[in-house]
Protein backbone atom coordinates (compact mmCIF):
# COMPACT_ATOMS: atom_id res chain seq x y z
CA UNK A 1 0.00 0.00 0.00
CA UNK A 2 0.77 3.77 -0.65
CA UNK A 3 1.37 4.41 2.89
CA UNK A 4 3.41 6.36 5.91
CA UNK A 5 6.39 5.19 6.36
CA UNK A 6 6.06 3.28 9.39
CA UNK A 7 6.44 5.20 12.59
CA UNK A 8 4.58 7.77 12.22
CA UNK A 9 1.93 8.09 14.91
CA UNK A 10 -0.80 10.58 14.08
CA UNK A 11 -0.78 12.47 11.07
CA UNK A 12 -0.83 15.98 10.89
CA UNK A 13 -4.21 16.00 9.26
CA UNK A 14 -5.93 14.00 11.90
CA UNK A 15 -4.71 16.40 14.78
CA UNK A 16 -6.07 19.05 12.70
CA UNK A 17 -9.44 17.27 12.78
CA UNK A 18 -8.97 16.79 16.52
CA UNK A 19 -8.36 20.79 17.32
CA UNK A 20 -5.06 19.95 18.31
CA UNK A 21 -4.01 23.95 18.26
CA UNK A 22 -0.40 24.16 16.18
CA UNK A 23 -1.58 21.22 13.83
CA UNK A 24 -2.55 24.03 11.34
CA UNK A 25 0.00 26.35 10.91
CA UNK A 26 2.34 22.56 10.83
CA UNK A 27 -0.05 21.68 8.06
CA UNK A 28 0.34 24.79 6.00
CA UNK A 29 4.11 24.76 6.50
CA UNK A 30 4.65 20.72 4.95
CA UNK A 31 1.68 21.33 2.77
CA UNK A 32 1.47 24.85 1.52
CA UNK A 33 4.83 24.34 -0.93
CA UNK A 34 2.63 21.41 -2.34
CA UNK A 35 -0.70 22.99 -2.88
CA UNK A 36 1.37 26.15 -4.07
CA UNK A 37 2.55 24.27 -6.70
CA UNK A 38 -0.25 22.48 -7.30
CA UNK A 39 -2.02 25.18 -8.28
CA UNK A 40 0.58 26.60 -10.06
CA UNK A 41 0.68 23.85 -12.46
CA UNK A 42 -3.27 24.22 -13.40
CA UNK A 43 -2.96 28.41 -13.85
CA UNK A 44 -0.41 31.17 -13.93
CA UNK A 45 -2.48 33.96 -13.09
CA UNK A 46 -0.87 35.39 -9.81
CA UNK A 47 -4.47 35.96 -7.71
CA UNK A 48 -5.88 33.07 -9.36
CA UNK A 49 -3.40 31.05 -7.99
CA UNK A 50 -3.22 32.40 -4.78
CA UNK A 51 -6.93 32.21 -4.39
CA UNK A 52 -7.45 28.73 -5.41
CA UNK A 53 -4.51 28.01 -2.32
CA UNK A 54 -6.91 29.49 0.11
CA UNK A 55 -10.20 27.97 -0.61
CA UNK A 56 -7.71 24.89 -0.98
CA UNK A 57 -6.75 25.38 2.25
CA UNK A 58 -10.29 25.99 3.51
CA UNK A 59 -11.47 22.82 2.05
CA UNK A 60 -8.88 20.94 3.52
CA UNK A 61 -9.49 22.65 7.23
CA UNK A 62 -13.10 20.66 6.74
CA UNK A 63 -12.34 17.63 5.29
CA UNK A 64 -9.52 16.90 7.82
CA UNK A 65 -11.29 14.03 9.17
CA UNK A 66 -11.89 12.04 6.03
CA UNK A 67 -8.35 11.20 5.95
CA UNK A 68 -7.73 7.66 6.61
CA UNK A 69 -3.93 6.77 6.81
CA UNK A 70 -5.14 3.14 6.28
CA UNK A 71 -5.94 4.11 2.74
CA UNK A 72 -3.67 6.85 1.62
CA UNK A 73 -0.15 8.69 3.11
CA UNK A 74 -1.00 12.10 3.77
CA UNK A 75 0.65 14.15 0.98
CA UNK A 76 -1.51 11.73 -1.84
CA UNK A 77 -4.76 13.06 0.57
CA UNK A 78 -3.43 16.92 0.65
CA UNK A 79 -3.05 16.37 -3.18
CA UNK A 80 -6.41 14.51 -4.41
CA UNK A 81 -8.32 16.95 -2.09
CA UNK A 82 -5.93 20.15 -3.90
CA UNK A 83 -6.14 18.66 -7.09
CA UNK A 84 -10.11 18.12 -7.47
CA UNK A 85 -10.90 21.32 -6.09
CA UNK A 86 -8.55 23.32 -8.44
CA UNK A 87 -10.52 21.35 -11.18
CA UNK A 88 -13.35 22.87 -10.49
CA UNK A 89 -12.23 25.88 -10.01
CA UNK A 90 -10.97 25.40 -13.86
CA UNK A 91 -14.20 24.66 -14.83
CA UNK A 92 -15.75 27.59 -13.14
CA UNK A 93 -12.99 29.92 -14.92
CA UNK A 94 -13.70 28.55 -18.29
CA UNK A 95 -17.65 28.65 -17.17
CA UNK A 96 -17.03 32.24 -16.89
CA UNK A 97 -14.27 32.87 -19.52
CA UNK A 98 -11.66 33.59 -17.36
CA UNK A 99 -8.35 34.27 -19.20
CA UNK A 100 -4.85 33.45 -17.80
CA UNK A 101 -2.36 36.10 -17.68
CA UNK A 102 1.15 35.54 -17.03
CA UNK A 103 2.68 37.29 -14.17
CA UNK A 104 5.94 37.70 -13.68
CA UNK A 105 5.93 38.44 -10.35
CA UNK A 106 4.79 34.76 -9.69
CA UNK A 107 8.43 32.91 -10.99
CA UNK A 108 8.61 30.21 -8.70
CA UNK A 109 11.14 31.06 -6.01
CA UNK A 110 14.13 28.42 -5.26
CA UNK A 111 13.53 25.20 -4.69
CA UNK A 112 13.69 24.65 -0.77
CA UNK A 113 15.65 21.39 -0.72
CA UNK A 114 15.89 20.51 3.06
CA UNK A 115 12.10 21.28 4.25
CA UNK A 116 10.02 18.91 1.86
CA UNK A 117 11.83 15.05 2.77
CA UNK A 118 8.39 13.69 3.47
CA UNK A 119 7.09 14.10 0.30
CA UNK A 120 10.05 12.39 -0.93
CA UNK A 121 8.71 8.65 -0.31
CA UNK A 122 5.58 9.53 -1.84
CA UNK A 123 6.72 11.09 -5.03
CA UNK A 124 9.21 8.07 -5.21
CA UNK A 125 6.57 5.77 -5.36
CA UNK A 126 4.76 7.30 -8.02
CA UNK A 127 7.06 7.42 -10.42
CA UNK A 128 8.48 4.07 -9.85
CA UNK A 129 4.86 2.89 -10.39
CA UNK A 130 4.34 5.24 -13.64
CA UNK A 131 7.84 3.69 -14.09
CA UNK A 132 6.60 0.24 -14.35
CA UNK A 133 4.26 1.24 -17.47
CA UNK A 134 4.45 0.59 -21.32
CA UNK A 135 5.91 3.48 -22.23
CA UNK A 136 3.27 4.31 -24.63
CA UNK A 137 0.66 4.26 -21.60
CA UNK A 138 3.48 6.27 -19.89
CA UNK A 139 3.41 8.66 -22.24
CA UNK A 140 -0.31 9.11 -22.56
CA UNK A 141 -0.77 9.40 -18.60
CA UNK A 142 2.29 12.18 -18.60
CA UNK A 143 0.28 14.29 -21.24
CA UNK A 144 -2.96 13.90 -20.16
CA UNK A 145 -2.57 14.51 -16.21
CA UNK A 146 0.90 16.95 -16.67
CA UNK A 147 0.24 18.46 -19.81
CA UNK A 148 -4.02 18.55 -19.35
CA UNK A 149 -4.19 17.15 -23.09
CA UNK A 150 -7.54 15.79 -23.80
CA UNK A 151 -7.49 12.40 -25.38
CA UNK A 152 -7.83 13.55 -28.73
CA UNK A 153 -4.98 16.43 -28.46
CA UNK A 154 -2.64 13.60 -27.32
CA UNK A 155 -3.97 11.48 -30.10
CA UNK A 156 -3.03 14.31 -32.52
CA UNK A 157 0.25 14.49 -30.72
CA UNK A 158 1.16 11.62 -30.68
CA UNK A 159 -0.07 9.78 -33.85
CA UNK A 160 -1.96 7.12 -32.04
CA UNK A 161 -5.30 6.51 -32.74
CA UNK A 162 -8.02 8.10 -30.65
CA UNK A 163 -9.04 5.16 -29.47
CA UNK A 164 -5.90 3.58 -28.75
CA UNK A 165 -5.03 6.63 -26.39
CA UNK A 166 -8.61 6.16 -24.37
CA UNK A 167 -6.86 2.20 -24.08
CA UNK A 168 -3.44 3.08 -22.79
CA UNK A 169 -4.81 6.15 -20.68
CA UNK A 170 -7.33 3.14 -19.08
CA UNK A 171 -5.49 0.48 -18.46
CA UNK A 172 -2.25 2.77 -17.47
CA UNK A 173 -4.03 4.41 -14.47
CA UNK A 174 -6.06 1.01 -13.73
CA UNK A 175 -1.56 0.01 -13.57
CA UNK A 176 -0.36 2.58 -11.36
CA UNK A 177 -3.55 2.60 -9.17
CA UNK A 178 -2.87 -1.38 -8.68
CA UNK A 179 0.59 -0.68 -8.16
CA UNK A 180 -0.12 2.19 -5.44
CA UNK A 181 -2.38 -0.15 -3.87
CA UNK A 182 -5.47 2.03 -4.23
CA UNK A 183 -8.45 -0.45 -4.70
CA UNK A 184 -7.37 -3.00 -6.98
CA UNK A 185 -10.20 -4.99 -6.85
CA UNK A 186 -12.66 -2.13 -6.78
CA UNK A 187 -11.48 -1.03 -10.22
CA UNK A 188 -11.28 -4.21 -11.70
CA UNK A 189 -14.85 -4.86 -11.16
CA UNK A 190 -15.89 -1.25 -11.09
CA UNK A 191 -17.73 -0.91 -8.04
CA UNK A 192 -16.41 -1.42 -4.14
CA UNK A 193 -17.15 -4.54 -2.34
CA UNK B 1 -29.33 13.79 -18.80
CA UNK B 2 -28.42 10.51 -20.74
CA UNK B 3 -26.11 7.16 -20.81
CA UNK B 4 -25.34 5.76 -23.67
CA UNK B 5 -26.48 2.28 -23.90
CA UNK B 6 -25.04 -0.94 -25.77
CA UNK B 7 -27.33 -2.32 -28.29
CA UNK B 8 -29.06 -4.17 -26.17
CA UNK B 9 -30.33 -1.60 -23.81
CA UNK B 10 -28.04 -2.16 -21.26
CA UNK B 11 -25.38 -0.92 -19.10
CA UNK B 12 -22.60 0.32 -21.16
CA UNK B 13 -19.82 -0.91 -18.68
CA UNK B 14 -16.94 -0.18 -21.06
CA UNK B 15 -18.71 3.51 -21.69
CA UNK B 16 -18.71 3.85 -18.19
CA UNK B 17 -14.58 3.14 -17.31
CA UNK B 18 -13.75 5.09 -20.04
CA UNK B 19 -15.79 8.14 -18.60
CA UNK B 20 -14.40 7.33 -15.24
CA UNK B 21 -10.71 7.56 -16.27
CA UNK B 22 -11.65 10.83 -18.19
CA UNK B 23 -13.31 12.12 -14.79
CA UNK B 24 -10.15 10.90 -12.62
CA UNK B 25 -7.65 12.71 -15.40
CA UNK B 26 -10.13 15.94 -14.94
CA UNK B 27 -10.71 16.24 -18.45
CA UNK B 28 -14.36 15.42 -19.04
CA UNK B 29 -16.26 17.68 -21.11
CA UNK B 30 -19.57 18.89 -19.78
CA UNK B 31 -22.07 17.17 -22.08
CA UNK B 32 -19.22 14.33 -20.55
CA UNK B 33 -19.92 14.87 -16.95
CA UNK B 34 -23.69 14.92 -17.63
CA UNK B 35 -22.71 11.40 -19.28
CA UNK B 36 -21.04 10.29 -16.52
CA UNK B 37 -23.42 11.36 -13.55
CA UNK B 38 -26.27 9.10 -15.31
CA UNK B 39 -24.44 6.19 -15.48
CA UNK B 40 -22.49 6.39 -12.06
CA UNK B 41 -26.28 6.76 -11.00
CA UNK B 42 -26.94 3.05 -12.03
CA UNK B 43 -23.81 2.14 -10.01
CA UNK B 44 -23.23 1.42 -6.83
CA UNK B 45 -20.59 2.39 -4.43
CA UNK B 46 -18.01 3.10 -6.59
CA UNK B 47 -14.91 4.39 -5.30
CA UNK B 48 -13.74 7.21 -6.92
CA UNK B 49 -11.57 7.93 -4.45
CA UNK B 50 -8.94 5.42 -5.37
CA UNK B 51 -8.94 6.70 -9.10
CA UNK B 52 -8.00 10.66 -7.46
CA UNK B 53 -5.49 9.08 -5.03
CA UNK B 54 -3.96 7.37 -7.86
CA UNK B 55 -3.79 10.26 -9.99
CA UNK B 56 -2.83 12.59 -6.97
CA UNK B 57 0.42 10.17 -6.44
CA UNK B 58 1.45 10.61 -10.07
CA UNK B 59 1.01 14.40 -9.65
CA UNK B 60 3.41 14.20 -6.32
CA UNK B 61 5.58 11.87 -9.04
CA UNK B 62 5.73 15.13 -11.33
CA UNK B 63 6.22 17.42 -8.81
CA UNK B 64 8.95 15.80 -6.94
CA UNK B 65 9.62 16.91 -3.21
CA UNK B 66 11.23 20.12 -3.93
CA UNK B 67 8.73 22.32 -3.86
CA UNK B 68 9.26 26.10 -3.95
CA UNK B 69 8.02 27.81 -0.57
CA UNK B 70 4.80 29.47 0.23
CA UNK B 71 5.39 33.58 -0.48
CA UNK B 72 5.11 34.70 2.69
CA UNK B 73 2.10 36.74 2.34
CA UNK B 74 -0.33 34.18 1.50
CA UNK B 75 1.47 32.18 4.13
CA UNK B 76 0.16 34.95 6.82
CA UNK B 77 -3.43 34.92 4.54
CA UNK B 78 -3.70 31.24 5.08
CA UNK B 79 -3.24 31.31 8.94
CA UNK B 80 -5.82 34.24 9.09
CA UNK B 81 -8.27 32.23 6.74
CA UNK B 82 -7.66 29.17 9.26
CA UNK B 83 -7.68 30.89 12.75
CA UNK B 84 -10.93 32.51 11.53
CA UNK B 85 -12.48 29.45 10.37
CA UNK B 86 -11.59 27.33 13.54
CA UNK B 87 -12.23 30.02 15.98
CA UNK B 88 -15.76 29.61 14.76
CA UNK B 89 -16.08 26.51 15.75
CA UNK B 90 -14.17 27.03 18.68
CA UNK B 91 -17.00 29.76 19.92
CA UNK B 92 -19.59 27.18 19.49
CA UNK B 93 -17.33 23.75 21.06
CA UNK B 94 -17.98 24.16 24.78
CA UNK B 95 -22.52 24.08 23.47
CA UNK B 96 -21.98 21.46 21.51
CA UNK B 97 -19.78 19.22 23.61
CA UNK B 98 -22.62 20.33 26.19
CA UNK B 99 -25.22 18.67 23.88
CA UNK B 100 -22.92 15.98 23.17
CA UNK B 101 -23.04 14.44 26.43
CA UNK B 102 -26.25 15.47 28.07
CA UNK B 103 -28.34 15.33 25.37
CA UNK B 104 -30.81 18.20 27.38
CA UNK B 105 -32.98 20.57 25.53
CA UNK B 106 -31.20 22.46 23.66
CA UNK B 107 -31.93 26.17 23.41
CA UNK B 108 -28.13 27.38 22.09
CA UNK B 109 -28.50 29.90 19.15
CA UNK B 110 -27.20 28.62 15.87
CA UNK B 111 -25.67 31.85 15.35
CA UNK B 112 -21.99 31.53 17.34
CA UNK B 113 -20.14 31.92 14.38
CA UNK B 114 -18.47 35.20 12.95
CA UNK B 115 -18.29 35.66 9.68
CA UNK B 116 -14.45 35.90 9.62
CA UNK B 117 -14.68 32.00 9.94
CA UNK B 118 -16.44 31.92 6.69
CA UNK B 119 -14.19 30.26 4.03
CA UNK B 120 -12.76 34.01 4.15
CA UNK B 121 -12.84 35.08 0.65
CA UNK B 122 -14.21 31.91 -1.07
CA UNK B 123 -16.37 30.25 1.09
CA UNK B 124 -19.25 29.33 -0.40
CA UNK B 125 -22.13 32.35 0.17
CA UNK B 126 -24.48 30.01 2.20
CA UNK B 127 -28.22 28.76 0.48
CA UNK B 128 -29.28 31.30 -1.61
CA UNK B 129 -32.90 30.66 -0.80
CA UNK B 130 -32.27 29.47 2.54
CA UNK B 131 -32.72 31.77 5.42
CA UNK B 132 -30.05 33.94 6.39
CA UNK B 133 -28.98 33.45 10.20
CA UNK B 134 -28.21 36.71 11.86
CA UNK B 135 -25.57 36.04 14.09
CA UNK B 136 -23.75 37.25 17.08
CA UNK B 137 -20.03 37.66 17.03
CA UNK B 138 -18.41 37.28 20.14
CA UNK B 139 -15.82 39.08 19.09
CA UNK B 140 -15.24 42.60 17.46
CA UNK B 141 -14.80 41.04 13.91
CA UNK B 142 -14.90 41.85 10.09
CA UNK B 143 -18.55 40.71 10.46
CA UNK B 144 -19.61 43.94 10.23
CA UNK B 145 -18.30 44.91 7.19
CA UNK B 146 -19.92 41.61 5.88
CA UNK B 147 -23.82 42.36 5.78
CA UNK B 148 -26.51 40.33 4.90
CA UNK B 149 -24.49 37.55 4.53
CA UNK B 150 -26.64 34.22 4.13
CA UNK B 151 -24.64 31.09 6.41
CA UNK B 152 -23.63 27.90 4.99
CA UNK B 153 -24.86 25.06 6.69
CA UNK B 154 -21.48 23.57 8.27
CA UNK B 155 -21.55 26.85 10.18
CA UNK B 156 -24.89 27.28 11.54
CA UNK B 157 -24.40 24.76 14.26
CA UNK B 158 -21.41 22.93 16.01
CA UNK B 159 -20.46 19.29 15.16
CA UNK B 160 -18.00 18.63 17.57
CA UNK B 161 -16.07 19.51 20.63
CA UNK B 162 -13.27 21.47 19.29
CA UNK B 163 -12.58 22.84 22.67
CA UNK B 164 -8.64 23.43 22.28
CA UNK B 165 -9.62 25.79 19.33
CA UNK B 166 -11.41 28.25 21.31
CA UNK B 167 -8.49 29.96 22.92
CA UNK B 168 -7.97 31.41 19.45
CA UNK B 169 -12.05 32.57 19.02
CA UNK B 170 -11.30 36.09 20.91
CA UNK B 171 -7.74 36.43 18.93
CA UNK B 172 -8.69 35.39 15.50
CA UNK B 173 -10.97 38.57 15.17
CA UNK B 174 -8.12 40.94 16.41
CA UNK B 175 -5.48 39.18 13.59
CA UNK B 176 -7.79 39.34 10.82
CA UNK B 177 -8.36 43.38 11.97
CA UNK B 178 -4.98 43.75 12.60
CA UNK B 179 -3.48 41.79 9.46
CA UNK B 180 -5.75 43.58 7.08
CA UNK B 181 -6.53 41.27 4.78
CA UNK B 182 -10.17 41.65 5.04
CA UNK B 183 -10.81 43.63 1.89
CA UNK B 184 -8.72 41.54 -0.43
CA UNK B 185 -10.68 38.33 0.96
CA UNK B 186 -14.06 39.96 0.91
CA UNK B 187 -13.03 40.99 -2.54
CA UNK B 188 -14.47 38.16 -5.08
CA UNK B 189 -18.38 37.11 -4.91
CA UNK B 190 -19.07 34.01 -3.40
CA UNK B 191 -20.69 31.48 -5.21
CA UNK B 192 -24.19 30.48 -4.42
CA UNK B 193 -25.18 27.20 -3.33
CA UNK B 194 -27.38 26.90 -6.59
CA UNK B 195 -24.67 27.79 -8.57
CA UNK B 196 -22.40 25.39 -6.74
CA UNK B 197 -24.55 23.21 -7.44
CA UNK B 198 -24.16 23.15 -10.87
CA UNK B 199 -20.73 23.15 -10.74
CA UNK B 200 -20.78 20.13 -8.82
CA UNK B 201 -23.03 17.67 -11.27
CA UNK B 202 -21.18 19.35 -13.97
CA UNK B 203 -18.10 17.75 -13.12
CA UNK B 204 -19.31 14.42 -12.83
CA UNK B 205 -19.23 11.67 -10.37
CA UNK B 206 -21.80 12.89 -7.86
CA UNK B 207 -24.87 10.83 -6.81
CA UNK B 208 -28.18 12.64 -7.34
CA UNK B 209 -31.03 11.33 -5.00
CA UNK B 210 -34.35 12.29 -5.57
CA UNK B 211 -36.54 13.06 -2.31
CA UNK B 212 -39.79 13.52 -1.39
CA UNK B 213 -42.05 14.15 1.38
CA UNK B 214 -43.77 12.36 4.02
CA UNK B 215 -46.97 12.60 5.21
CA UNK B 216 -45.57 15.25 7.20
CA UNK B 217 -44.90 17.69 4.47
CA UNK B 218 -47.06 16.50 1.20
CA UNK B 219 -46.18 17.58 -1.63
CA UNK B 220 -42.18 18.53 -0.69
CA UNK B 221 -39.95 17.03 -3.24
CA UNK B 222 -36.50 17.99 -4.44
CA UNK B 223 -33.23 16.21 -4.34
CA UNK B 224 -29.71 15.70 -3.14
CA UNK B 225 -26.30 15.64 -5.03
CA UNK B 226 -23.42 14.04 -3.31
CA UNK B 227 -19.73 14.15 -4.92
CA UNK B 228 -18.16 10.84 -2.93
CA UNK B 229 -14.64 12.06 -4.23
CA UNK B 230 -15.02 15.33 -2.73
CA UNK B 231 -17.70 14.69 -0.18
CA UNK B 232 -19.59 17.68 -1.27
CA UNK B 233 -23.29 18.34 -1.71
CA UNK B 234 -26.14 20.02 -1.68
CA UNK B 235 -29.91 19.46 -1.02
CA UNK B 236 -32.70 20.91 -2.90
CA UNK B 237 -36.00 21.31 -1.44
CA UNK B 238 -39.36 22.70 -2.61
CA UNK B 239 -42.62 22.50 -0.63
CA UNK B 240 -41.12 22.24 2.79
CA UNK B 241 -42.91 24.19 5.39
CA UNK B 242 -41.43 27.48 7.30
CA UNK B 243 -40.15 26.91 10.35
CA UNK B 244 -39.99 28.75 13.74
CA UNK B 245 -36.25 28.46 14.49
CA UNK B 246 -37.04 29.30 17.84
CA UNK B 247 -39.02 26.25 18.38
CA UNK B 248 -37.62 23.71 15.73
CA UNK B 249 -34.90 23.30 13.01
CA UNK B 250 -34.97 20.77 10.25
CA UNK B 251 -31.87 18.35 10.57
CA UNK B 252 -30.40 16.43 7.47
CA UNK B 253 -29.32 13.07 7.96
CA UNK B 254 -27.19 10.80 6.32
CA UNK B 255 -27.32 6.89 6.30
CA UNK B 256 -24.57 5.07 5.77
CA UNK B 257 -23.96 1.56 5.60
CA UNK B 258 -20.68 1.78 7.56
CA UNK B 259 -22.39 3.68 10.55
CA UNK B 260 -23.99 2.86 13.41
CA UNK B 261 -26.01 5.67 13.72
CA UNK B 262 -27.24 8.28 10.67
CA UNK B 263 -24.57 11.00 10.28
CA UNK B 264 -25.47 14.55 11.34
CA UNK B 265 -25.49 16.44 7.64
CA UNK B 266 -26.77 19.74 9.56
CA UNK B 267 -29.33 22.08 10.80
CA UNK B 268 -31.15 24.21 8.63
CA UNK B 269 -34.41 27.06 8.44
CA UNK B 270 -36.93 27.42 5.82
CA UNK B 271 -38.32 30.60 5.55
CA UNK B 272 -38.81 31.43 2.09
CA UNK B 273 -40.97 29.92 -0.69
CA UNK B 274 -39.93 28.60 -3.83
CA UNK B 275 -37.14 26.74 -3.96
CA UNK B 276 -33.77 25.95 -1.84
CA UNK B 277 -30.50 25.15 -2.25
CA UNK B 278 -28.40 23.79 0.71
CA UNK B 279 -24.72 22.57 0.82
CA UNK B 280 -24.56 19.76 2.97
CA UNK B 281 -21.17 19.49 4.89
CA UNK B 282 -21.08 16.29 7.46
CA UNK B 283 -18.88 15.48 9.88
CA UNK B 284 -17.81 12.01 9.47
CA UNK B 285 -16.54 10.85 6.37
CA UNK B 286 -19.94 9.75 4.14
CA UNK B 287 -18.45 6.16 2.95
CA UNK B 288 -21.69 4.10 1.42
CA UNK B 289 -24.59 6.82 1.55
CA UNK B 290 -27.95 4.82 1.54
CA UNK B 291 -30.71 7.09 2.20
CA UNK B 292 -30.81 11.02 2.41
CA UNK B 293 -33.49 12.43 5.02
CA UNK B 294 -34.85 15.44 6.78
CA UNK B 295 -36.38 15.10 10.67
CA UNK B 296 -37.40 17.99 12.85
CA UNK B 297 -35.71 18.45 15.61
CA UNK B 298 -35.36 20.97 18.22
CA UNK B 299 -33.63 24.19 18.02
CA UNK B 300 -29.44 23.66 17.31
CA UNK B 301 -30.49 19.89 16.52
CA UNK B 302 -29.44 16.96 18.04
CA UNK B 303 -26.79 14.36 18.17
CA UNK B 304 -28.49 11.30 17.17
CA UNK B 305 -32.87 11.55 16.44
CA UNK B 306 -35.34 9.85 17.30
CA UNK B 307 -36.62 9.97 13.91
CA UNK B 308 -40.19 10.90 14.96
CA UNK B 309 -41.00 13.33 12.69
CA UNK B 310 -39.26 12.46 9.38
CA UNK B 311 -40.13 15.32 6.81
CA UNK B 312 -38.32 14.18 3.64
CA UNK B 313 -36.58 11.32 2.63
CA UNK B 314 -34.51 9.93 -0.82
CA UNK B 315 -33.35 6.12 -0.57
CA UNK B 316 -30.85 5.63 -2.76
Amino acid sequence: MFRPASGRVSSILERVATGEAGAVQECIERYGPLVYALARSFGRDAHAIEDAVQETFLHLWQVAARFDPSRSNEATFVAMIARRRLIDLRRRAEKHGGQEEIDEAMAPPAPDHSEHAELRDDAARAKSALGELRPEQKRVLELSIYEGLSHSEIAARTGLPLGTVKTHARRGLDRVRELLGFGRAARASGVTS
Amino acid sequence: MSARRTDRGSFDAERFEELRTLRALGTLTAAECREFTALLAERANVDLEADDLTVAALELARLGPELAPLPQALAQRLQADAQAHFAARGAQAPASAARASTELANTEPASAAPASAAPASKARGAADSAVPVERKSTAPSPTTRSTSRETPIHELRPRSSRGSWGWVAAAAALVLALVGWWPRVAGPDRVAPAAARDELLAHGGVLTVPWQGTDFAKGADGDVVWDPATQRGFMRIRGLAKNDPAREQYQLWIFDETQKHPIDGGVFDVGADGELVIPIDPKLHVAKPTLFAVTVEKPGGVVVSAQEKIVLAGKI
